[in-house]
Order: C-alpha cells, then structure tokens, then sequence
C-alpha cells in the first residue's frame, strides 16, 4: 500500500454513493427525521393537556428547576464529548475516541440517574403519578420516552466502547492509558453513589447501585468477549451515525427543558 | 521499502488539520450552549413582561437547537442532502404541533372552545 493509501481518509470510499452520502448516515438521518415526528406529537399532546386543563397541578411546586438545569448542562457537555469522539475516530486516534466515548457514557448514566431520581421524588413526594392526572400522564410518556431514547443511546455507545478493547486480556496493559481508563470507568459510578448517599440521602438504594456496578462492571466485560477487537478504522461511520443519535437525543431535550419545564414558571 | 518523500502527505495533513481545527469550533460551540442555558435558567426569574420572555426563550432554545445540529451534527461539513431529509421531517413535526396547537384552542375562562 502506498502511503498516500494509507493516511488517506478510509471513509471517502463509502462516500461512493448515488446521493454522495453514506448509506449508513442516510438512514439515520431519515430515522431521525422520522423521530421528530414522533417526539412532535408527544411535546403537542402534553403542551394541549396543559392549555385545557392548566389548574389540574402546578408543576412550579413540583419542579426542581436547579436538578433540570444540571441535567440540561450534563447533556449539553456529553452532546460536547460526542462531537469529539467522532473526531477522534475519523482522525484514528483510538486512545482519544476511548476517552471521549466513556465521557459521553459517564455523562449518559448520570443524566439518566437525575432522571430516576427526579422522577422518584415525584412519586414519592410530590404524589405524582402516571395516572394521578392529565399532567402526569403526558409528562411522564414525554420524559419517559425521552429517557429511553437516552438509555438506547447509552447501550449503543457502550457496544462501540467494549468494541474498541483488544480481543485478550494479554493485551490490555499494552494499549496506552486502556487500564486507568477501564478502572475510572469501573470505580466512577460507585464512588458518585457513596458520595450521593453521604452527603444528600442516606437511602440503601445508593448503596446497592454501587454494589452493583462493581459486580456487573466484570461479568459486563466478559459478556463482550465476542465485541472485542472488532472495532477497525472503517468503523468511524458506525461511531458517527450513533453520535448522531445522541446529538438528536440532546437537542429533544432542549425543546423539552424550554417548552415543559421552563414555561411553567412564567 | 519505500522511498521518504520531501514533502508530507497532504491528503493526511488536511484530513486530520480539518479535525483538529473541528475541536477548537466544538468547544467554543459547547461554551456558547452553557452560556445560552444559564441565560434561560435566569431570565425566568426576571422582573420583566411574560411575553418578552417567551420569546427570548423560543429564540434561545432555537439557537441551541440549530447550533448542535449545524456543528456538532456536522451539517455544515456534510452535504446538502442530510439537512433537506432532516428538515423535511422538522418541518413536518413543527406544521404538525403548530395546527394541534391552533386545533385545541381554549376560551379566557380556560374551558375547551
């Protein structure tokens, strides 16, 4: 192979479409246009169901605006770490496109986790329920929803990363920084939840997710033994069309912050 | 082996000085999207007509929006095709919710018209 070859762009020739376009990226963005859509007419229903009924609840009194702006930035910033992750694949830097990618997880799991706790403190202390009223059932299928886009998201970028690990255990102290990166993501969950448990709730519940994950942490890696290794340079297509996924993720939350959370308290 | 050339590559120089020029964009991108949320956070609380509020927030959350799907979406490197199929789809969900909206109007007194 010749060098120029082998420093060229190794995606220019998926490119060799009749639209110009990878087929990959094309179907994600009609998928994603299509999710629009969708999301559309969840965000209409529940912004209805507000205009009819506005006096049903007074979601100022059940909002904590503070822990919906923290997820809004946490988001924002893993939306950040997932435009670099693409860069870093598409420049072939592995140890880099590692990096980013388990910030954009860490980032994922910990907008998610403020969403199950926003929700259980909905639940449990403001006494709002799924079918308590008209407002809690659109807000709770508009921001479920969204959370299960989110969970998805962070299930696909998750494969990508067990994908990007070499084949054998051998091999792993070989790689550069592979072995700090592998340990911080192991050890970051359980010590943001003793934290939690110290410093905010002392509920069990904390407890038991770090326990958790430092027991899942080694059964997930060896559960992905048959991802491993199969990550090569061509895949940067795949980590760029899930990063269009978790960049669409963050922007339905910019429109749900402003349009379901911000409003109310005009 | 093959001979060293005098000059680099410059396919390789190119390709990968364009990704490093995209990481000083995507940061300033990411400071401008804190900035503009901080904003929102604030103007709720602010002393001044619901209506310019409203707006400003309407306006700012676009910004947002626009600003992750034209950069860190790389729309503005990809071609033209991805943002017409894109918009497409948008265009749709925004017709769509503005004519539930209008459909499901409600009198001053709150009871559906």
């Amino acid at each position: 192979m010749s060098d120029l070859a082998a420093h060229a762009d190794p995606l220019e020739e998926l490119k060799q479409t009749n639209t110009g376009v990878e087929n990959k990226k094309m179907a994600m963005w009609a998928f994603l246009a299509s999710d629009c859509m969708f999301f559309g007419t969840l965000i209409s229903t529940h912004l209805i169901y507000r205009k009819i009924y506005p006096t049903v609840v007074d979601p100022t009194q059940i909002f904590s605006i503070e822990l919906t702006g923290f997820s809004s930035f946490i988001l924002l910033m893993s939306s950040f770490l997932m435009a670099l992750t693409v860069s870093s694949a598409h420049k072939g830097n592995l140890t880099s496109m590692r990096t980013f990618l388990l910030g954009t997880i860490l980032f994922g799991g910990v907008f998610l986790g403020g969403q199950v706790y926003e929700f259980s403190h909905f639940v449990h202390e403001k006494g709002l329920t799924l079918s308590s009223s008209v407002f809690g059932s659109t807000f709770y299928t508009l921001t479920g929803t969204h959370g299960i886009h989110v969970a998805l998201g962070v299930f696909w970028l998750a494969m990508w990363f067990f994908a990007t690990l070499p084949k054998k255990f051998s091999q792993f102290t070989r790689e550069e920084r592979l072995p700090a990166q592998l340990i911080t993501f192991w050890v970051a969950l359980p010590v943001v939840m003793v934290l939690v448990y110290f410093i905010h709730h002392h509920s069990t519940a904390y407890l038991l997710i770090a326990a958790g994950w430092l027991v899942l942490f080694p059964v997930l890696m060896l559960v992905t033994t048959p991802l491993r290794g199969r990550y090569s340079h061509v895949n940067a297509l795949d980590v760029e069309t899930a990063g269009l996924y978790w960049h669409f993720v963050d922007i339905v939350w910019i429109i749900i912050f402003t349009a379901v959370y911000l409003v109310e308290y005009l | 082996m093959s001979k060293p050339t005098e000059h680099p590559e410059p396919s390789f120089n190119t390709h990968v000085l364009d990704e490093h020029q995209k990481y000083f964009t995507f940061f300033n991108v990411a400071m401008a999207l804190i900035l503009i949320t901080a904003i929102e956070l604030v103007i709720v609380y602010l002393p001044i007509n619901i209506m310019i509020v409203f707006c400003a927030l309407a306006i700012l959350s676009m910004v947002k929006f626009l600003a992750v799907i034209w950069w860190f979406m790389h729309l503005r490197w990809d071609r033209a095709l991805c943002t017409i199929l894109f918009m497409i789809g948008l265009l749709v969900a925004t017709g769509t919710v503005t004519a539930l909206l209008f459909m499901f109007e409600v009198d001053p007194n709150g009871a559906p018209m």
